[in-house]
């Protein structure tokens, strides 16, 4: 019953895996077979796009309340959102050698993407910098807000009309060619929704990791007054 | 708000550049070196300069001239001069005399800036609408560099934060603007050039938006 969340990730996973190998794929020209990465490369966008909104909560949480364990979901959702926005990157390049010849082609959604990622790890560049922990969790969850206004334009809007090489842009085979056949749909969305409950688990996990870690410091730095005061 | 409050912390902004005029020649000095280099490289290579090629390198020079300028806008003041203003004047008002100032600021420098490097390396302008996306381009930099250098401010004053902190945030706008300011050199048509001008525009106004909501939390602390 307690670990429904961890089981159903896994089988949803597990279901995209292999179902996304195994399962028949319309014939589109040019991207063919490469079709099987839509199940693994498009949901680590939608991936990332949620945990950055997530963080983007915590921290107006943050700045209401100022929870310690506010600031630590924040961070931690960002270096998910920023892992899988590597492995977004990553898949696309993989396939993009494949299907446009090289895995670099300056497409728009793939610079837009790159710019977005350089965004956030600005964000935890800023972390970086400020020694005083209240003064940083505040600093950044502001920075946070202000990036996350300036990343959901870039990433919804500014592609949107340029054109792209991406499928369903510019005369390429498309999205609404998938939509329509139901047995990609299948994988699709569970494929979207494993993911997605995928990079919470580790977000989550992440966070307990980060919150152990400082009340060890704690417990140590404690130990230490004490041997002081006994010597 | 009251108007006066902030007509004063703008004045005082000026008056503050006029005696020390650091901003004002340093950054001069600035632009007159980064154009002079790109003046020699270009004779020196006997190449002609490709209109295109003009386009980013301008914009290169302005972006860099901005972070520069924007940088110490929340710099030359102390913490403890910084909280007497807080006493003084809401974080508003500050804000709003901030960005003021450091779009006259942009204004005076970005002109200057590129009449010298129009100076140096002439071009034909085929189109008026080019001077638009230059005015629109100072106001956005202005616009959005000043909340971050609020927050870069905040971060310990640190001037390679600043430019970490800003260049992706200002990448989107770049972007657009040099892409209207190479079709404004390119004669294209106006509809075309307004749309991305509109776009900018609408994004300077959500980046100022979200900066008035989150600056009071930044100042508070």
């Amino acid at each position: 019953m307690k670990k429904w969340y961890q089981i159903s990730t896994i089988l949803l996973l597990l279901y995209v895996i292999v179902g996304g190998f195994l399962m028949p794929v319309p014939r589109l020209p040019i991207v063919n077979e490469s079709i099987r990465n839509l199940y693994f490369h498009v949901p680590m966008w939608f991936g990332m796009t949620i945990l950055l909104a997530i963080s983007a909560y915590y921290s107006v949480q943050y700045l209401r309340k100022g929870t310690e364990s506010l600031d630590d979901h924040a961070v931690e959702s960002v270096n998910t959102a920023v892992l899988y926005g590597l492995l977004g990157l990553s898949t696309g390049a993989i396939w993009a050698n494949y299907t446009w010849g090289a895995p670099w082609n300056g497409d728009p959604q793939q610079t837009m993407a790159a710019i977005g990622i350089l965004i956030y790890v600005a964000y935890l560049v800023l972390r970086g910098a400020i020694n005083d922990p209240l003064r940083r969790a505040r600093v950044s969850a502001v920075y946070n807000l202000y990036a996350f206004a300036v990343f959901i334009p870039l990433i919804f809007v500014l592609p949107r009309y340029t054109d792209s090489l991406h499928p369903g842009k510019g005369g390429n085979p498309a999205f609404s060619q998938y939509d329509l056949d139901n047995t990609m749909r299948m994988v699709f969305y569970p494929a979207v929704i494993g993911w997605t409950m995928l990079a919470w688990w580790i977000t989550k996990l992440a966070v307990r990791v980060r919150q152990l870690k400082r009340k060890q410091e704690e417990i140590q730095a404690h130990r230490q007054i004490q041997i002081e005061e006994n010597t | 708000m009251s108007i006066r409050r902030v007509i004063a912390l703008i004045r005082k902004d000026l008056l503050l550049e006029w005696r020390q005029r650091y901003a004002l020649n340093g950054l001069l000095l600035y632009v007159s070196g980064a154009t002079l280099i790109i003046y020699i490289g270009i004779e020196q290579s006997g190449s002609e300069l490709l209109p295109a090629l003009w386009n980013v390198l301008w914009w290169i020079v302005a972006l860099f001239t901005a972070t520069n300028a924007m940088a110490k806008s929340f710099m030359q003041e102390e913490e403890e001069q910084q909280l007497y203003y807080y006493t003084i004047a809401t974080a508003h008002e500050i804000l709003l005399a901030k960005v003021v100032y450091n779009t006259l600021l942009m204004l005076i420098l970005g002109t200057v800036g590129f009449g010298l490097y129009y100076w140096f390396l002439p071009l034909p302008i085929p189109q008026a609408s080019f001077l638009l996306c230059l005015l629109l381009g100072f106001v956005s930099f202005a616009c959005s560099l000043t909340m971050i250098a609020a927050i870069a401010s905040k971060a310990g004053n640190n001037s390679v934060l600043m430019a970490v902190l800003s260049f992706p945030v200002l990448i989107p706008q770049l972007l657009m603007l040099t892409r209207a300011a190479s079709l404004s050199l390119m004669s294209a048509a106006w509809e075309l050039i307004q749309k991305e001008l509109i776009m900018l525009s609408l994004i300077n106004i959500i980046v100022l938006g979200v900066a008035f909501v989150l600056f009071p939390l930044l100042w508070r602390s």
